[in-house]
């Protein structure tokens, strides 16, 4: 019998200690207060190292002006790990108080009924004024006619470009109205060169992601659409004829100009750094990367670089890439989460983030002041941003449009680094066509199941009014 | 109570380790086996669906293409292990200079975190700058070949499963050290080659022993091709690497479809024991026969 508890305690006490540490919920976390009567919110945001450290600086003011509160940063590197350490958190029922969510993807939990209604709560207590801020954010964040979460910006995609290179090879830096066709296409050309002469290119003309997020703007410059309704899709729409010039003209940088890097070469180093080491004239990306490279700024290895709007197709149209601050309906803090919105969305809060260059602030007050558009910080040409709201349109931010885009992006990379057909030209778009009637297919089942969800949770409360 | 005594008597050892398998494994698969038949958001409650995420399971082409994926991936990767591990147990067995540093050398990949091991990869397999681009170009071969054809990115993945072999290794220095010297000194006297001897001693003596090592590793293989196929090749190019695992938690934690993931990684489980049962059955016969 000793024989057997000389086994069983060792064991017993082996299994207590991990259950132990597994019980992650209980005690204090669970009501997010310390024994010392402070009020802990939990924040979980994705960043690179220059944008941590500005959500640090927010956390730390915050702090200061708030005694007996306490935000407990929790970072995630990537917006995907961020989404999948969301998902496992809120699976877990241990989600944070308060989360950044991008606009494509916050209907996955917005449908889902997991976010508090921040915009309601937070007008009715007084700490929110829709008018304060920009409309596109606003509305982007808009579930069932109801402002969910607080855009905590209002960025889009804009080409950043390296002032050395231009000047170097001569070409006229970009104008506020220039032209795809026409200026882009072929500053790219000039700014594509082999240096050495070995048949590489050592520096491209443009770096584009070959995403929908990224193809979207030009598809919208042709006249073409991505769905047929933006706010209750059915059909993906790229297989249309305005869509498909869009989606031809971009497939030009590749195909027939060479002007941008090749499959090998994006896969062995991403646009982003291939633009901050120099050897990308342009790229397309949106506001997030001024902090990155600002961040180059200061270790020493900065760029001349500026950024520039869009260039106009037929229509003058940017795309929207707002993030904003929601809160679980859980929240196991709630007034002290909406007391920390509040201050990170007033001036100094969002003057914070706007100094650090990751934000194009949400509030109109702040973006147009210095803290945005600082003369003496890059870009000089920062108001660029800002000219950019009003033609800003957004994809769908329905429940599914995150796995749309996952599977659109798939084919859309493979579509964009294959030459055309044999015996057809780039410019009949024969490869273009296919792609996009796979992807509509691909999708279809997706938003018809999801649009019929959505009609059905539309339903059930107007059948419960009746 | 004198059968309990025996029992932890034999297996007291094991003990601590079954329990934690228990714990960490078990349970969690238990746990995670009714969520199979529900709809599960990780946000709400589950709902209980019956069969429908089974049924559904069974008409997502993607299913089928990763299920695919997999076992051509399991194809290429066990016996490319097997074997190779089976050379380096034969090099290895014998104790002599420099053996043991050897042994710790095939087993340190075992060893080392999964997330290490794939960035070192991602460095390897760098179409620019990665040493095998350098190999590949110096034969003529496109250096970013398996990040346009499926095949070669599959077969890229069954390279890369072979840096984690320490543990077959040890297996078969074991069942290699347990081979009788007297056969051997019988087979030298009757003047048999290394060839013959191979052939004819150690490879039968060793068979049963490779062959539920095939059974463990073709298990194995749907799981630890998760990383490479995430991290590396990302599931593509064209959905060439996308493989069961990897579909499974794109569906629970990418979409919030955990009832439908858990429904994918049912079937994953009744698909490996399946090839286990298949395997099991060739050794029985096998055995049979030999006997």
């Amino acid at each position: 019998m000793l024989a057997c508890w000389k086994y069983a305690l060792p064991l017993g006490a082996a299994l207590l200690l991990t259950l132990t540490a597994c019980n992650r919920s209980g005690g204090s976390a669970a009501t997010g207060a310390t024994a010392e009567g402070e009020r802990v919110v939990k924040l979980q945001v994705f960043g690179d190292t220059a944008e941590l450290k500005s959500y640090r600086e927010l956390i730390a003011a915050y702090e200061a002006g708030h005694p007996g509160d306490r935000v407990e940063l929790l970072p995630v590197g990537k917006q995907a790990d961020h989404m999948t350490k969301l998902s496992t958190a809120f699976a877990a029922g241990n989600p944070p108080d308060l989360f950044i969510l991008n606009f494509r993807r916050f209907g996955q939990f917005a449908a889902k009924d997991a976010l508090a209604p921040l915009g309601p709560q937070m007008s009715a207590s007084g700490q929110f004024k829709a008018e304060d801020f920009y409309e596109p954010a606003l509305e982007a964040f808009r579930f069932r006619d109801t402002l969910m979460c607080l855009p905590q910006n209002v960025s889009s995609l804009v080409v950043y470009y390296n002032r050395a290179l231009f000047k170097q090879f001569e070409v006229p830096e970009p104008k506020d109205d220039w032209t795809y066709f026409g200026d882009f296409l072929s500053a790219a050309k000039l700014l594509t060169r082999d240096l050495d002469g070995d048949k590489r290119n050592d520096i491209y003309g443009v770096g584009i992601d070959p995403t929908l997020i990224r193809l979207a703007p030009f598809i919208w410059g042709m006249g073409g659409s991505l769905v047929n309704d933006l706010y209750a899709p059915s059909l993906v729409t790229l297989d249309r004829g305005p869509a498909l010039l869009g989606l031809n003209a971009v497939k030009m940088l590749m195909t027939r100009y060479r002007v941008t890097p090749k499959l090998a070469e994006y896969q062995a180093e991403n646009n982003d750094s291939r633009f901050a080491r120099g050897a990308l004239g342009m790229l397309l990306q949106s506001r997030r990367y001024t902090a990155t490279l600002r961040e180059l700024e200061g270790q020493g290895k900065g760029l001349d670089w500026d950024v520039a709007p869009l260039p106009k197709l037929q229509k003058e149209v940017g795309v929207l890439h707002a993030d904003a601050y929601c809160m679980a309906r859980d929240a196991r803090q709630p007034e002290a989460a909406q007391r920390f919105v509040s201050y990170a969305l007033s001036e100094a809060g969002e003057s914070i983030l706007a100094r650090s260059g990751r934000t194009v602030p949400s509030r109109k007050s702040v973006a147009t002041s210095p803290a945005f558009l600082d003369p003496q910080q890059k870009p000089a040409r920062a108001q660029v941003f800002l000219d950019a709201i009003p033609k800003l349109k957004r994809t769908p931010n329905i429940a599914v449009w995150h796995e749309v885009e996952s599977k659109a992006d798939v084919l859309l990379e493979e579509w964009f680094y294959e030459p055309p057909l044999p015996g057809e030209s780039d410019l009949d778009g024969a490869d273009t066509l296919i792609v996009t009637r796979q992807l509509r297919d691909a999708v279809q089942p997706l938003l018809v199941e999801d649009l019929a969800r959505e009609q059905a949770a539309k339903a059930a409360p107007a059948a419960g009014a009746r | 109570m004198r059968r309990l005594r025996a029992l932890l008597r034999d297996w007291h050892w094991s003990l601590p380790g079954f329990a934690l398998l228990g714990l960490l494994v078990g349970l969690p698969a238990l746990m995670a086996l009714p969520l199979a038949f529900s709809h599960f958001d990780g946000l709400h409650a589950p709902r209980f669906a019956g069969l429908t995420n089974l049924a559904r399971v069974g008409a997502d082409p993607l299913f089928w293409t990763a299920l695919g994926n997999s076992l051509k991936v399991a194809l290429w990767s066990v016996p490319l292990r097997l074997l190779l591990a089976l050379g380096l147990a034969l090099l290895l067995h014998r104790p002599r200079r420099g053996a043991g540093l050897l042994r710790a050398a095939a087993l340190a990949p075992s060893v080392t975190p999964d997330i290490a091991w794939a960035l070192l990869w991602l460095w390897i397999l760098n179409p620019l700058y990665g040493p095998v681009a350098w190999l590949l170009s110096g034969f003529g071969i496109a250096p970013d070949i398996w990040l346009t054809d499926p095949a070669a990115a599959r077969r890229v993945l069954a390279l890369i499963s072979l840096w984690l072999i320490g543990e077959l290794v040890v297996v078969l220095i074991a069942a290699r050290k347990e081979i009788p010297q007297e056969l051997y000194d019988l087979c030298a006297v009757e003047g048999a080659s290394a060839w013959t001897v191979f052939r004819r001693l150690t490879l039968p003596m060793l068979m049963p022993v490779l062959l539920l090592l095939a059974c463990r590793d073709a298990a194995l293989s749907f799981q630890t091709s998760f990383l490479p196929a995430l991290i590396i090749t990302k599931g593509g190019p064209q959905y060439g690497t996308l493989l069961l695992p990897v579909y499974v938690y794109q569906n629970g934690f990418e979409y919030l479809r955990f009832g439908y993931a858990a429904a994918l990684a049912l079937a994953m489980f009744a698909v490996t024991l399946l090839m286990i049962a298949v395997q099991l059955f060739w050794l029985r016969r096998w055995t049979r026969r030999g006997a």
